[in-house]
């Protein structure tokens, strides 16, 4: 079992220069509803969450226009017999849908500078004594508040309404009690929000965010009119992204590197084995190399594993590490002016060109990063057909 | 990767070779760093230069910003120029054909 967040940066994917086409996308009730909102931002992220919930139905139900069903509470879910559940929630730039087999609910925050004691009267004595000892309280005030507002969604209630009941939590043990019921949540501090999901089994949780790749995925399931064999390619690409972490686990036995850029050599001499040395080749080992650096200067982890396995025609490089959240595929390349040029951020840039796509996972407290790469020339392949 | 340095009349030339990627880039930058300062002119011939990471090209920016432009890149492979070209480098920089 298990649960998976899809994470959409309005921002960074641009989304608000599609709204006007993402919005006739939609069906024309969830049109109705998007258009009640009057800023174009509120617009955007209720658009967004929508296309995201028809998605995921169409990826795991089949069809994306299963009809919705909402609460006496207004939590909305999917009308008919299927296990499938979600929660959708959104802050500043992000929407994020959960979905799993059992109710959920999943709240995401973003960390404002706030006058925290004047809200703090919703929390627990505990939670209340915390804060009051906390030097930084901001942090533990979005953890506990997210907390419970992903518990009040799962419950299916509007409003994180909580002294007055027996709720006791266990942050430690990420574990809530309440009224004879036992939930598990988790919580991450992602860069400026928190986020947390809460259900009585959450299981393997999987948190992706969405690339721009991922984003046409989202569209494309949205597109009314589909030829079989486009079905057919979305469905392939489904597989291949969505299920790949079960699927395309790797065969070949994880190498452990030093998390230092002498590693560069080991990975070298992997690739080249796996691989033979190829003009391709050397441009995934350049990929490789960044990655790495990247790893090595900003990531502070301490373990870094590295597996490479050809795999129908692409070569298939995997790192994992165990340092701060960080998803390369959420950076986009701009082109820069030569004076900063050097700045940064244009290891990644090469990365995103070499690289046929790139999957970002956190897993286990772990950034699993998958990427492929072509490794023949494709120019006779062309030519010949 | 190694780098050697000749004079050519007022022109340092900076012989590379080998794999510049990112640990060893600061081989590079040592050279740079041993430059006269009365250097006006220089050089990289990069015909046995095999690899560059972006770390490479970072020194490579360096160099240009460090010789306020006067540096030419010379007997370039198709390998590296298509990662020059990657980072918009190849329009920017100033390379002998």
């Amino acid at each position: 079992m298990t649960t998976e967040l899809w994470i959409a940066d309005t921002e960074q994917l641009a989304l608000d220069s599609q709204l006007e086409w993402m919005l006739a996308l939609l069906p024309e009730p969830d049109q109705a509803k998007a258009l009640r909102f009057r800023k174009r931002e509120d617009r955007l992220r209720c658009v967004a969450g929508r296309l995201m919930i028809h998605a995921l139905a169409a990826a795991r139900l089949g069809q994306a226009d299963v009809p919705l069903q909402v609460s006496a509470y207004g939590k909305p879910s999917f009308a008919g017999e299927n296990a499938l559940q979600f929660s959708l929630s959104h802050a500043g730039k992000l929407v994020v849908l959960a979905s799993g087999d059992h109710p959920l609910g999943v709240d995401v925050e973003e960390n404002r500078p706030l006058v925290w004691r004047e809200l703090a009267s919703v929390f627990g004595a505990e939670e209340q004594r915390l804060l009051e000892a906390d030097e930084d309280p901001a942090g533990l005030f979005y953890r506990f508040w997210t907390v419970r507002e992903a518990f009040s969604k799962e419950e299916g209630r509007g409003l994180p309404i909580f002294e007055s009941r027996d709720v006791s939590i266990d942050y430690g043990s990420e574990i809530i009690r309440c009224q004879g019921r036992t939930l598990r949540f988790q919580t991450w501090e992602l860069p400026g929000y928190m986020l947390s999901v809460c259900a009585s089994r959450l299981g393997e949780v999987r948190l992706c965010c969405l690339s721009s790749e991922d984003w046409n995925r989202v569209l494309s399931y949205n597109e009314g009119s589909r030829s079989p064999k486009r079905e057919e390619e979305l469905e392939k690409r489904r597989k291949e992204t969505m299920g790949y972490s079960d699927e395309m686990m790797p065969a070949e036995p994880a190498l452990t590197l030093p998390v230092t850029l002498d590693a560069f050599d080991k990975i070298r001499m992997t690739v080249l084995t796996v691989a033979g040395d190829t003009p391709e080749t050397r441009r995934a080992l350049l990929a490789c190399d960044e990655m790495l650096a990247n790893i090595v200067n900003y990531s502070k982890a301490e373990s870094l594993l590295f597996t490479c396995e050809r795999l129908e025609g692409q070569l298939r490089v995997q790192f994992s590490d165990d340092g701060v959240f960080f998803d390369p595929t959420a950076y986009y390349a701009e082109e820069k002016e030569f004076e900063s040029l050097d700045s940064g951020g244009m290891g990644l840039g090469m990365i995103a060109q070499i690289a046929s796509a790139m999957f970002y996972e956190r897993k286990n407290g772990r950034n699993v990063n998958t990427f492929f790469f072509p490794l023949q020339n494709d120019t006779a392949h062309l030519t010949s057909s | 990767m190694t780098v050697e340095k000749k004079m050519e009349g007022s022109t340092a030339v900076l012989y590379l070779e080998g794999w510049m990627d990112t640990a060893n880039a600061p081989v590079l930058a040592q050279a740079l760093n041993e430059l006269d300062d009365g250097t006006k002119q220089l050089a990289f011939d990069m015909s046995k230069l095999e690899y560059t990471s972006s770390a490479g090209i970072r020194q490579i920016i360096s160099a240009h910003k460090q010789m306020n432009g006067a540096l030419t890149l010379r007997n370039v492979t198709p390998e590296i120029v298509s990662v020059l070209h990657m980072t918009g480098l190849d329009k920017k920089l100033h390379i002998e054909q």
